[in-house]
């Protein structure tokens, strides 16, 4: 059970949107799709839902050939799409019967929906007269409405406050504990390394990293190691020739292993005299991110 | 078919329920009652118009002429006999209008002179009673001074007599023809901007990028050209049900109806005419409906989209003017060749057709040829629809819709 994705790419004349691209998920995990702007997200994004066709490459899902008519599909582009001059409850239905819902299925999801948004007051008021973070929620809804079983969701936190992105976040993890296959676009590393297992970072329609975010990390091939920001510990690393970073939390030293951390520690203990904090944690996706994307 | 079902009635009941459709359906309804209401107001004010009144001064000695005979048998005018010393005051009675004319009988070398003074129209009936009897005087008077016995004076005069039979007049169907033909082009213009308008709409606002994955194109773009069919045709209604409200109200006079000033004369409104309309309507709408989609679909933002129609407005403009022109000339070798192009025939075959000059196997030829052209252009239209809705740009270059043509 997957979506396996072999060599596809995209080519607009001259230029590669997206280059050679491959990815392995298994249903029911989230896989981050990440990459700057321009990266080809969206370009892979609309390749998956049918709406631009592969220059090469092909898709299967769960081992036949992937195609949008055949899979339920719940999409939340980047950019809203809803009449804007129809009523909410109307557009709403519109979708769902698309999908194959009866009406009496359709009103009870959006019943359901609504409430559960927190927004059943715009029930019968027209999509353009909401906010865009309102307009947001109800695009939500045209996602989730009919069940599917892929979700896929261009940087669904844009345009939400810090209350609503809440409210998200909390719909996106009950999607993932129902067992949706999820895809998920996204500049915010942190939420995508909350939600994703799984992430396929773009760079110029080339993929620069891809597979289990994990596995990643330990490929990653470097840890931080955090030590106070003192004079003292900083003039041992400069007299050892010691790159180093200084943040908010301390000074950052990129190190391979474990060994090469300690005899760091030891360095500074023997010339301080005394260590009084350190840490050594595990690479970010942001650190990745910005190596791999830059 | 349940999802053509599904795209077919949001778009018809978004349709209908749009103010615009509301609106629009409001001032038909006003404009059909209240244009055959004026018509009506205005057939009865003439009725009871009030008589001009003109004055007669005779200089003649010779002739004299009776108003009170004369005011019996006229029905605009009443006349009034005063001294010709009155003339400078009533010339400027007749400029100030409180007077409707001034009529000065003289006479030169012994024929009597006629000179009628108005202000800005002339009363056709007083002048040529006025001149008849004149005529009858003059003819009185020479024939005696000739010695004529009358018998052989009116016998002289006898006018040739003249009989017109026109077999078919043009004029019968001209209102007709010109009425349903308006109707037509008006329906064309307004829907197929709806279609083109709508397609842009979903396109701007990316709900394209939803929509897609859920439904074939093909079926959108159907769908919503037959929704708006069909509002079109409620419309139609609409002014049916105006014509029905007035004819029950007492404001239509169906033996004497005219449109613009012109006659409409019912009996050529049979229901041949009434079903050539629908099947030209329908063909016409599905020719220029399908254009104007493909071209909508193409066209990224609502302000661009004006520019890039204009080529379809200009041919149904110029199916408009042919049209016109095959009322008056139905014969004519350019239109007879337009009633079988197919974006000029629905308008030109249609009103050729209710002219009376298209025959049974003309008609069908050009029937023919819309249907078959509807056939190609659903296969042209979907595909630039197809490839032309994931397509965006700031400007629309015609290679680019070639390209998008040829794409599969």
């Amino acid at each position: 059970m997957t979506l396996e994705v072999k060599q596809l790419s995209k080519s607009f004349g001259e230029t590669n949107a997206v280059n050679q691209l491959s990815l392995n998920l298994p249903t029911g995990r989230v896989l981050g799709l990440l990459g700057r702007n321009g990266a080809g997200k969206t370009t892979t994004i609309k390749m998956l839902l049918g709406l631009l066709t592969p220059t090469s490459g092909e898709m299967t899902w769960n081992g036949t050939t992937f195609h949008s008519s055949k899979v339920k599909i719940g999409y939340l582009p980047e950019e809203r799409g809803l009449y804007t001059k129809s009523k909410v409850v109307d557009q709403l239905r519109y979708f769902g019967k698309l999908e194959g819902m009866s009406q009496k299925e359709v009103d009870e999801a959006i019943t359901y929906w609504l409430e559960r948004l927190e927004i059943p007051h715009y029930r019968h008021k027209k999509a353009g007269e909401l906010s865009k973070g309102n307009q947001q929620k109800i695009q939500l809804i045209v996602t989730l409405l009919h069940n599917p079983e892929l979700i896929i969701l261009d940087e669904p936190f844009s345009g939400l406050d810090p209350v609503n992105a809440e409210l998200m976040a909390s719909i996106i993890t009950e999607e993932i504990n129902k067992g949706k296959t999820i895809v998920l676009s996204s500049h915010r590393m942190d939420q995508v390394e909350a939600f994703c297992e799984y992430v396929c970072i773009l760079k110029n329609g080339d993929v620069v990293a891809e597979g289990n975010l994990n596995k990643l990390k330990e490929e990653y091939g470097y840890r931080n190691l955090i030590v106070e920001d003192t004079e003292p510990i900083k003039s041992v690393l400069n007299t050892n020739q010691i790159d180093f970073e200084r943040k908010q939390q301390g000074i950052y030293v990129k190190v391979k292993t474990e060994e090469e951390a300690f005899t760091i520690l030891n360095l500074i203990k023997s010339e301080t005299g005394s260590i009084r904090k350190f840490q050594l944690l595990e690479p970010t996706l942001n650190d990745i991110f910005i190596e791999r994307a830059r | 078919m349940n999802k053509f079902k599904t795209v077919f009635f949001f778009h018809l009941r978004e349709g209908l329920l749009a103010k615009a459709t509301l609106i629009m359906s409001a001032i038909l309804f006003v404009l059909v009652v209240g244009m055959l209401g004026l018509q009506k107001y205005m057939a009865s004010s003439e009725q009871n118009e009030e008589k001009d009144k003109i004055v007669i001064i005779n200089e003649s000695t010779q002739y004299s002429i009776d108003e009170t005979v004369l005011n019996q048998s006229l029905k605009t005018a009443t006349l009034k006999q005063v001294n010709s010393s009155k003339f400078e005051e009533v010339k400027k009675e007749v400029n100030d209008e409180s007077k409707d004319g001034l009529i000065v009988i003289s006479e030169k070398n012994n024929i009597p002179v006629i000179n009628y003074t108005y202000k800005n129209f002339a009363n056709n009936e007083v002048l040529s009673m006025i001149s008849s009897t004149m005529q009858q005087n003059y003819l009185n008077k020479t024939s005696q001074d000739l010695k004529l016995s009358l018998e052989a004076a009116t016998k002289l005069l006898q006018n040739v007599e003249v009989n017109e039979e026109v077999l078919k007049d043009p004029m019968a169907t001209f209102g007709i023809a010109y009425f349903f033909g308006f109707l037509l082009y008006l329906f064309l213009i307004v829907y197929g901007n709806s279609i083109a308008t709508g397609i842009v709409a979903e396109k701007s606002s990316r709900v394209m990028e939803v929509l897609l994955p859920k439904v074939n194109p093909v079926m959108t773009l159907y769908g919503r050209v037959f929704a708006v069919f069909c509002v079109a045709f409620v419309q139609l209604v609409v002014i049916g049900l105006g014509f029905l409200f007035a004819y029950l109200v007492g404001f239509v006079n169906l033996d004497n109806l005219s449109l613009f000033g012109m006659e409409i004369d019912l009996d050529s409104l049979n229901i041949t005419t009434i079903i050539a309309f629908i099947v030209y309507f329908l063909l016409g709408y599905l020719i220029y409906g399908l254009l104007y989609a493909a071209i909508g679909s193409v066209v990224s933002r609502t302000e661009e989209l004006q520019t890039v129609l204009m080529p379809v407005t200009f041919l149904l403009i110029g199916a408009f003017f042919i049209s016109i022109n095959a009322l008056v000339n139905p014969n004519g070798t350019f239109v007879q060749i337009s009633s079988y192009i197919p974006f000029f025939a629905p308008l030109v075959a249609f009103s050729r057709f209710v002219s009376g000059e298209m025959n049974f196997i003309e008609v069908s030829a050009s029937i023919l040829i819309l249907i078959i052209t509807v056939f190609i252009l659903t296969k042209i239209a979907s595909r630039i629809y197809v490839n032309g809705v994931m397509y965006y740009s700031d400007k629309v270059k015609w290679k680019d819709v070639a390209r998008l043509l040829k794409r599969q």
